[in-house]
């Protein structure tokens, strides 16, 4: 325990056993009334010690503060000197705005704006040296008409100037409370729901503080009936207003408990527990999002690598940088309202700051695996575009010549057939090797890019596949509608690249081959009943076909068993 | 199937093959009453001039071979449409299917070619 606390411990014990001695015969004060009094002076203490234990050394000590000036105020009335007499009687009231100096910036202690400090002051002000003008009049003579303490600073005896006085004093009081009252209100409209949750109790019992305290002023104004009861009450609710804060403060400790939660969890690296969702449980802000610093992203991404703007300062998002090594490598965008729980941000972004590096790097993964699917996309689809225009040149160029200069040879060898047999058997020959060179340049024209596809669709691309396979293919298609031109082509260098691997490898009699749409998938299947044990080798067509299929961002399975056939399947998105 | 004279309009854009089919068709007695080097001329020599057949290359710049094949199948009485193509028959025939008389490769291309199709086609 701190010298400060020990010194709070004591000088409330004493207090309090003092007030006890010396009310315990005063006939306004029943036993019931003076154990209320004990209570709530005690239990002000106690909880302004609790909040300094924990922590809230301001609110601590404003509400202890509290606690020992209204026992002092009490002891002080009792104690039968002159001295005692008028500081008590001067200082009656500086207890509430202690209290109400506690109850107004609680959580932090911290005054807000201009405002709050100057209407604190002016409370201060008017329960000290305010309460003057009527004392220095007052005519103490009529409580002790037998003789008794005397009031120091008295001036004269004048009821009438210090009744107006009083009047006046209890005006400007009256119209302090309410201003209190009013920021009170103010407090709780512009907080947020995490502040609202936190401190919504104290501030309730403030208000409740508050009524009441407007109640007794009014009271001694003479504006309601004079009733007791107010100020009975006013009793009990100061007993219970420590009871409130120390409950608060309580849960606030299980608030940062949660944050402990959090450090162990992210320590942990419990997979099911991804770090938006721990800040967002421990710090109660369902809103709240993590990004990432990325250079290369132009600033930042958010953790499925895409990149983000954050908000502009002054918007209604907050920003608050995670810092590792000095280097900001993350942030929280979250309610401002967090800003005023700064301990707590500062112990989330910490415990944030460890687990980031590795989310960080996952998100910054994820974002490269992002680039490297789009640009081996975009390599598929540049190779397609490049077979398509070689297979074009062909076509129109070298194809095109070899068919004039094939018909001329043709035309030649009829003229010649009979006149010069040296000649005719030479281009019987040319027309034989220029057959040859069609027939090779066709094929090669083919595996470029299937031009059949384009013009008939990818039902007569596979019949014409289907023909011409060394392996008897059983074909069914089941396609009404043609799905993407990238994922029919895909199916098609599928069936094409699988029935070359069943003629060369798979000994097989027969392949059956089944396209359908499903689920907006191009479903595509190519079974035979070969020998099996296919395996997609490196360098193979296999891999280059699971290439060009991941590309389209869809999937290839290979079954194939020793002995019993092989099955490949690729589902491709229609879309 | 017997024709006094076979008459036929040759259409493709490449005017050497044009010169060559021409010279080769009419060696073995066929009529080459007139040509066009792509869809939009076609359709307008086809308007002018009457012939039994109509060579068409699929791959013409502009309208494609298909495509005018496509229109022609729409009027009535007009010539058999058999397509050409520097690419291969298990490509021609596809295409062909539907929209025309048959398919010949142009490296085939001859009288008898052209008849199989015709006695196919009646």
């Amino acid at each position: 325990m701190s010298t400060r606390t020990s010194i709070l411990v004591t000088a409330a014990c004493t207090a309090g056993a003092a007030v006890w001695l010396a009310l315990e015969d005063t006939p306004q004060f029943s036993s019931g009334r003076l154990a209320v009094v004990l209570f709530a002076g005690c239990a002000l203490v106690a909880a302004g010690l609790l909040a300094v234990v924990d922590g809230q050394q301001r609110i601590g000590i404003l509400t202890a503060a509290a606690g020992l000036a209204w026992l002092l105020e009490r002891l002080l009335e009792a104690i039968p000197t002159s001295f005692t007499f008028t500081v008590g009687e001067v200082m009656t009231g500086v207890w509430a705005v202690f209290l109400a100096h506690a109850l107004l910036s609680f959580p932090s202690g911290r005054l807000d704006g201009t405002v709050e400090r100057v209407t604190l002051v002016v409370g201060y002000l008017l329960n000290t040296v305010g309460n003057l003008p009527e004392l220095v009049y007052f005519r103490f003579s009529d409580w002790f008409p037998h003789g008794g303490p005397r009031f120091l600073l008295s001036v004269r005896e004048d009821p009438d100037l210090a009744l107006t006085m009083s009047r006046i004093s209890d005006g400007l009081l009256l119209a302090w409370v309410v201003a209190m009252l009013v920021l009170l209100g103010r407090r709780a409209l512009r907080a947020g729901p995490p502040t609202r949750r936190a401190s919504g109790p104290v501030w309730l019992a403030g208000a409740v503080f508050f009524g009441l305290g407007i109640l007794v002023v009014t009271a001694g104004l003479g504006w309601v009936s004079e009733n007791d009861a107010y100020g009975i009450w006013l009793e009990r609710t100061v007993g219970v207003i420590p009871i409130v804060l120390a409950g608060t403060l309580v849960f606030a400790r299980l608030a940062q408990d949660r944050l402990v939660t959090l450090v162990i969890d992210l320590e942990r690296r419990d997979p099911v527990m991804d770090l938006r969702r721990a800040l967002r449980r421990a710090l109660c802000d369902p809103s709240l999002d993590v990004v990432y610093r990325r250079e290369e992203a132009g600033g930042w991404i958010d953790d499925a690598g895409q990149p983000v703007t954050l908000p502009s300062a002054g918007a209604d998002r907050a920003v608050t940088p995670i810092k590792r090594g000095g280097e900001e490598v993350g942030a929280l965008v979250h309610d401002p309202i967090l800003l005023r729980s700064r301990e707590r941000m500062q112990t989330a972004c910490a415990a944030a700051g460890l687990a980031l590096d590795n989310e960080r790097l996952q998100a910054d993964l994820r974002a490269r695996l992002g680039d490297l699917r789009e640009s081996r996309t975009r390599i598929v689809e540049a190779g397609d575009r490049e077979r398509r225009r070689v297979e074009r040149n062909l076509h129109d160029g070298a194809q095109q010549r070899l068919m004039g200069v094939t018909m001329v040879v043709r035309l030649a060898e009829a003229r010649a057939k009979g006149v010069d047999p040296d000649l005719d058997g030479l281009l019987i020959e040319a027309a034989s090797d220029l057959d040859a060179a069609i027939r090779e340049l066709r094929e090669l024209a083919r595996g470029l890019h299937p031009a059949i596809l384009t013009d008939v669709g990818l039902k007569g691309a596979l019949e014409a596949l289907a023909e011409r396979s060394a392996v008897p293919v059983q074909l069914s298609i089941e396609v009404a509608e043609p799905a993407a031109a990238s994922s029919e082509v895909g199916a098609y260098y599928v069936v094409a690249e699988a029935l070359t691997n069943i003629a060369k490898h798979a000994q097989a009699r027969r392949v059956t081959v089944h396209v359908a749409r499903r689920d907006g998938l191009l479903c595509v299947e190519v079974a035979d009943d070969g020998k099996g044990g296919a395996q997609p080798a490196r360098g193979s067509g296999l891999e280059g076909l699971t290439d060009r299929v991941d590309s389209l961002g869809g999937h290839l399975r290979l079954d194939s068993p020793p002995g019993k056939g092989t099955v490949l399947t690729v589902e491709l998105p229609c879309a | 199937m017997s024709f006094v004279t076979l008459t036929v309009v040759l259409v493709d854009d490449d005017a050497r093959y044009r010169r060559v089919a021409r010279l080769a068709l009419e060696s073995e007695g066929v009529s080459v009453v007139a040509e066009a080097g792509d869809g939009c001329e076609a359709v307008r020599v086809l308007e002018d001039s009457r012939a039994d057949v109509v060579l068409l290359d699929i791959g013409l710049p502009g309208m494609s071979g298909s495509e005018v094949a496509r229109r022609l199948r729409g009027v009535g009485g007009g010539p058999v449409v058999i397509l050409i193509s520097s690419r291969g028959a298990d490509y021609g025939h596809r295409v062909a299917e539907g929209i025309a008389a048959g398919f010949i490769a142009k490296d085939v291309l001859c009288l008898a070619a052209i008849e199989r199709l015709l006695v196919d086609a009646m």
